[in-house]
């Protein structure tokens, strides 16, 4: 989640990700997302927001929380969703959980992840493609 | 109906959030209407969220808990900003609603320029119907978000709702059709390249934000 954050900036992304998830309890929804998920989105549109008010500190804080929705398939409940997710994370190869691992928590476009493993870009695409066909294939299968 | 979506790798660099915040906004406006997309990042954030519990925990440095603490009576002031008038009479997302725009540039009688601010290249362009913009290619990427009306450009015909992104190896100049005026959402890596020198004069009066 640093994403190429130094120690003492991630260090305060993390006290304002606490801040905002204690701020925000109330509009935590179970049925739409699980914990993790839900502060992993709160974290992501923080930083986003972090490199806004570095460059112009006077713009509006904000922490957008719009895009939090769930699978259109709204009778399964997120939290069960999100065990298939974990159980078909596990199904993947290790090659495929490799890459969307590196393009998940390192502050890595995909043409950077095919120059640290040694393979082509074309590779990393198709992997992450692969992995994510798989993935939603297997969570919709369940449904 | 929306015909035109962000890529797979887009929705993906979206849901880690490693697009600018320009950028970012852009597809959380088309995200929002679109919920082909918002299943795409639903799972997205899903997989984000279980590889956050697969981590090991890491301990924040010493009093870390205790300025949060002090910080949690600190009432967070939620501003909310002023539509513009001008804007009053369109249908905006609610995301791009947050932010602040200033003000707008007519370029032509036909054509407007709005910034978002804060938002690094990001702005707001209007055209009039049957009104072109100045032939340019892009240093980068660009991503479009129509918010109304329709505009065609040599990548096809784009209305509410699509998501349009070009490169560097894109050199258009795209129309507001015949069917309305055309209000878009745009943010770049670069600023635009125009061919022709009247608009490049225009482009640097308004100070390279577009």
């Amino acid at each position: 989640m640093r994403l190429g954050m130094s120690a003492s900036a991630a260090e305060d992304l993390a006290q304002d990700t606490m801040l905002a998830v204690w701020n925000k309890a109330g509009y935590f929804d179970p049925a739409r997302a699980s914990a993790s998920t839900w502060i992993f989105t709160i974290a992501r549109n923080l930083r986003t927001d972090l490199h806004r008010r570095e460059r112009d500190p006077k713009v509006l804080a904000e922490a957008f929380d719009y895009d939090l929705d769930p699978m259109p398939s709204d009778h399964v409940l997120a939290i069960e969703r999100e065990t298939r997710v974990r159980d078909a994370l596990k199904q993947i190869s290790a090659d495929q959980a490799l890459v969307i691992r590196l393009s998940f928590f390192e502050e890595r476009p995909q043409s950077e992840i095919a120059q640290a493993l040694g393979i082509p870009l074309g590779t990393v695409k198709s992997r992450v493609r692969l992995a994510m066909n798989k993935l939603r294939a297997l969570v919709e299968d369940l449904q | 109906m929306i015909h035109h979506h962000p890529s797979p790798e887009i929705l993906s660099d979206y849901a880690r959030g490693a697009l600018t915040s320009g950028m970012m906004l852009v597809v959380a406006c088309h995200v929002l209407e679109c919920t082909v997309c918002r299943s795409e990042v639903g799972l997205w954030n899903s997989v984000g969220g279980a590889m956050l519990d697969t981590f090991d925990p890491v301990s924040l440095k010493e009093g870390a808990l205790v300025d949060v603490l002090s910080r949690l009576d600190i009432k967070s002031v939620q501003v909310r900003s002023k539509r513009p008038r001008f804007l009053r009479s369109y249908s905006i997302p609610a995301s791009l609603l947050r932010r602040q725009i200033g003000p707008r540039r007519w370029v032509t009688p036909n054509i407007w320029f709005a910034p978002v601010k804060g938002d690094l290249l990001t702005y707001l362009v209007f055209a009039r119907r049957n009104t072109m913009l100045s032939f340019h290619t892009h240093g980068g990427r660009e991503f479009t978000q129509v918010l109304e009306g329709v505009f065609e450009d040599t990548a096809g015909r784009f209305g509410i709702g699509d998501f349009a992104e070009t490169n560097e190896s894109v050199e258009h100049a795209p129309k507001a059709t015949s069917e309305g005026s055309c209000l878009c959402l745009i943010s770049s890596e670069t600023p635009m390249q125009l061919k022709y020198r009247p608009a490049r004069i225009i482009q640097s009066l308004l100070g390279k934000q577009y």
